[in-house]
């Protein structure tokens, strides 16, 4: 596709003199007023610069810079100012906007093409590194994820798992969070946010690396004193967490990774550990991991017991013999349970 | 004599013209044959008399930049002294420049016209 120009001038005799000049280079666009240029730039990805006259009827050009600025259009396309108007207050105003030249009519003409192209130039190399960057930061953050995952997955693996709880608690998590957060305001979240939640989830039970073998493997109930050793898991994964490079992961993953690891195992009745907090004292990521981790490890199989099936674990959980958990983060995983069942029935089929 | 050397003689610097036409005669002569409705469309007197010095100062600014890129020079300068006034909140002295310089646009005008 080529490139496209975007002359914006009540006049016609000015607009055929830019035409003129561009026309062998680029597609040329005509608008006779600022609205009409608002909706070119809406609709036409191919712009790749904006020559805009400042007095002009229905919208003028000083609007039509605001509204760009306003959608943060003037970032990624050049505009170039033309006006005969010489008002100093006017043309600050129109670079405090964002505008990148002023030029003056009558025009010349070998002037307006060097400056023009020249910026044109600098936008499309300053564009590509930005898509070069934002390449590069998206696979970094896939291979963080990926390193993190394949620590739980070793972690799990000790634990005579196979890897996939902490997949499984991730979507899980993702699911219930994103459920909470569309049924309930005070707990309204974005999506890239739920999406760093779930991949801090996975590292829950980082901790258990610091278990004894006897206690962590023990096929049968743990006797009070093992419980007590069991239970610093907990804390013992924020310790490991304390200890990691700072970037090796993302600082909002990690945040929410530390939170986690701590309270997945509070309840919402202040009797869970490790520092017995009660209701909303918790993060509700860690809330929702809670209810995702204890679903997760009633439907599977474990050295100390059998799974459950779906019906069962969720009837367990409503029960409070998991342990009590909010009222509405329960509310939100019953509206999900369906497609967790349906999502169970796959993985085993 | 054609269009482009009778405005020369009424003072249009046409070679600077032709040379932001890019040389494109032809190109220059059609743009110069929609000036008359370009000047009708922005009527500056009228807002002048009315008491409307905005309309009048957008008018004659709108103007100022289309004569300037035809480099009908001493019409642009006209119209130039003219916004500069009315910026200046003078509209009495913006009209009297006016009066001035619409024997000259007349000229420049009915000599368009012609070609027309």
């Amino acid at each position: 596709m080529k490139n496209s120009i975007l002359i914006v001038d009540d006049q016609e005799i000015n607009r055929v003199l830019l035409a003129e000049l561009f026309k062998d280079e680029y597609n040329i666009i005509e608008a006779e007023n600022g609205q009409e240029a608002l909706d070119i730039i809406n609709e036409d990805d191919s712009i790749i610069a904006v020559m805009l006259d400042l007095i002009m009827p229905v919208m003028d050009g000083m609007s039509v810079l605001s509204e760009l600025n306003r959608t943060g259009k003037i970032y990624n396309i050049p505009v170039f100012i033309i006006t005969a108007a010489d008002n100093m207050q006017m043309l600050t105003g129109a670079y405090n906007l964002g505008a990148v030249d002023i030029i003056s009519k009558p025009f010349r003409m070998c002037f307006i093409k060097a400056r023009i192209s020249n910026i044109v130039e600098l936008y499309r190399h300053r564009n590509e590194l930005v898509d070069i960057v934002d390449e590069s930061v998206e696979k970094m953050s896939k291979i963080n994820d990926k390193m993190v995952e394949t620590l739980a997955t070793l972690i799990e693996f000790r634990d005579c798992e196979s890897g996939e709880h902490v997949k499984r608690i991730k979507n899980i998590t993702i699911k219930l969070m994103t459920k909470v957060s569309e049924m309930f305001r005070e707990y309204r979240l974005d999506k890239s946010t739920i999406a760093k939640i779930g991949t801090a989830s996975i590292l829950h039970d980082v901790g258990k690396i610091a278990i004894p073998d006897n206690i962590l493997k023990k096929p049968g109930r743990l006797t009070p004193e093992e419980f007590e050793i069991m239970k610093i898991h907990t804390v013992k994964g924020c310790d490991i967490l304390a200890q990691m490079p700072e970037d090796i992961m993302d600082h909002e993953v990690y945040r929410f990774s530390y939170d986690i690891c701590r309270h997945h195992h509070e309840r919402w009745d202040g009797r869970g550990y490790p520092d017995g907090l009660k209701g909303d004292e918790v993060s509700i990521w860690a809330q929702v991991a809670a209810v995702a981790d204890v679903f997760d490890a009633l439907t599977s199989p474990r050295v100390y017991k059998a799974s459950f099936n779906v019906e069962t674990a969720v009837k367990m959980i409503n029960n409070g013999e998991c342990g009590q958990f909010n009222p509405k983060v329960l509310e939100a995983f019953n509206s999900i349970v369906d497609d967790l069942v349906k999502k169970h029935s796959e993985e085993e089929e | 004599m054609g269009m482009i050397d009778e405005l020369k003689a009424l003072g249009a610097d046409t070679d600077d013209a032709l040379t932001r036409f890019m040389g494109n005669t032809e190109l220059f002569e059609r743009m110069l044959k929609k000036l008359p409705k370009v000047v009708e469309e922005a009527p500056v007197m009228p807002y002048l008399k009315s008491g409307d010095p905005d309309m009048a100062m957008t008018n004659a600014h709108t103007l100022k930049g289309v004569i300037g890129n035809l480099s009908l020079t001493p019409l642009y300068n006209g119209y130039a002294e003219v916004v500069d006034l009315l910026r200046d909140e003078k509209p009495e002295k913006a009209a009297a420049q006016f009066e001035k310089t619409l024997s000259l646009q007349n000229d420049i005008l009915e000599c368009i016209k012609k070609y027309m």
